[in-house]
Formats: structure tokens, C-alpha cells, sequence
């Protein structure tokens, strides 16, 4: 499961809305307890959508290596790092996509997070687990938590 | 270096020291030591996944020679994934037509 505020899950409303017709994407901070079973997200960080060609970022995300690389650095101090991403899908329900399956997802530890936004609205907000087999994501539980601590 | 969503698999270690004189005997070791990285990290057919990049010294070792990039004491290696999304043709179809 996946523990964010409410606060949080604003801050990628807000971030799919604003990069609308266009897909956002970024990267969640925080904790993983040790049975491997939850996420806590502490801090969100918005990243730019490095897709080659911004022609299509109407349908495609690309979060570089070296933004995940730099995000555990500065991190690791606190105990903490990458424990999943998110990314918006404009004018389409927040279910993973077939390209999705491919390439969002690179360790079955991680949650991945979808935002549907419509019209520029953002309406829905699910997240998302790799089986270990990797065959297909299945949806994992969203917990409202309060503001985390840092 | 071993990222937060890997660490439970590397026995909950943060970093982990492994001797080696290429890239890719140090992450062979590694993963001799850590056997639940390896589902993780290979594919099927023993081979790195796409999407693992991995940098030696903040540099990516595909920019150098690869698994076979020399390393030395003291060096830091770290393990980094690569992440596309959206929405697939079929489904940008199916959304324009509803």
C-alpha cells in the first residue's frame, strides 16, 4: 500500500493540471517499512518530461536516469529515496497502459501512480504495483495520511 | 550504492562493498551475494534489463565499455532505472473515439 497526504496527492493533481494537454511526470520520496508491503511518501518531486520529442508529450513521459540518480543521493542521508513515480494521462482513465507495463515500471518494490486528467481537470488519482512475474500491474491501497514528517 | 527500492532485496543495505576489476564482475558478485536481485536486475536470459542503467562514479558505464568498464578501488557504483509512460496508440484510439 501506499501511504501519501492529501496535500501530496494535490501537489500531482495540480502538476498533471498544469502540464494539460501534455503528460507530467515525477518522482515520489520516502520510506519503505521493512516487510517490503508499504510506501510512505514524504516529499514529491516534479520532474520534467525528458521524452526526446516534445511533440509527443501528449502521450509519452520520460524521467531521466540522472534525476533518479541525483534524488537518492540527496536522499540517502535521510534514510530515505526513490519509492515509486507518477505520471498524468491527459484525457484517458488512470490505469496503466501496455506502454506502461514495458517501461514504466523497473522494480516490483515501487508504486506508480496515474493521474487521469480530463479537460484539464484532474479527476482521479490510482497507484499501481508490478506482480513479481511482471505481467501486469495490479492496484494497490492509497492511504490518506497526514502530512508526513520529514 | 544500492537505491531505496532495492534495498530489501541487498539483505536492507544501503551500500554494499564487493570487489571486482569490471562493472559487470562487481554487479555478478553483488547479485552471487544478494541471489533476490537478480529478478530484478537480469532478464530471462542472464542479461541486464533495458532499463538498468549503471553509473560509476555518476558516469554511465554504457558511455564507457559497458560491463566491461574497468573499476578500481574506492570507486562507487550505483544502480539506475530508466521510466517512460503514457498511453499507448490503441488507447489514445480509443480515447479520441469516446
Amino acid at each position: 500500500m501506499l501511504v501519501i497526504s492529501e496535500s501530496q496527492l494535490e501537489l500531482l493533481k495540480r502538476h498533471g493540471e498544469q502540464r494539460y494537454p501534455n503528460e507530467c511526470c515525477g518522482l515520489l520520496i520516502g520510506r519503505i517499512d521493512a516487510g517490503g508491503q508499504t510506501r510512505e511518501v514524504v516529499e514529491v518531486l516534479p520532474v520534467l518530461n525528458a521524452w526526446e520529442d516534445d511533440r509527443e508529450h501528449y502521450h509519452r513521459m520520460l524521467i531521466r536516469p540522472q534525476d533518479y540518480l541525483q534524488a537518492e543521493v540527496q536522499f540517502s542521508s535521510k534514510g530515505m529515496g526513490v519509492v515509486g513515480n507518477y505520471h498524468s494521462h491527459p484525457d484517458y482513465v488512470a490505469i496503466p497502459s501496455d506502454f506502461d507495463l514495458e517501461f514504466l515500471a523497473p522494480w516490483t518494490t515501487m508504486s506508480y501512480i496515474v493521474i487521469s486528467v480530463w479537460n484539464g481537470k484532474a479527476t482521479d488519482v490510482r497507484s499501481w504495483q508490478l506482480t513479481p512475474d511482471r505481467s501486469q500491474f495490479n492496484e494497490e491501497q492509497i492511504i490518506r495520511g497526514n502530512q508526513a514528517c520529514q | 550504492m544500492i537505491p531505496v527500492a532495492l534495498q530489501q532485496a541487498a539483505g536492507g543495505n544501503s551500500q554494499i562493498e564487493v570487489e571486482g576489476t569490471t562493472a559487470g564482475e562487481v554487479l555478478e558478485r553483488l547479485i552471487e551475494r544478494h541471489e533476490d536481485l537478480r529478478g530484478q536486475l537480469y532478464n530471462d536470459r542472464n542479461r541486464l534489463r533495458n532499463f538498468v542503467n549503471v553509473y560509476l562514479n555518476d558516469e554511465d558505464i554504457r558511455y564507457a565499455n559497458g560491463v566491461e568498464t574497468p573499476v578500481k578501488d574506492g570507486d562507487r557504483m550505483m544502480i539506475v532505472p530508466a521510466m517512460a509512460g503514457g498511453r499507448s496508440c490503441r488507447e489514445l484510439q480509443s480515447a479520441s473515439s469516446s
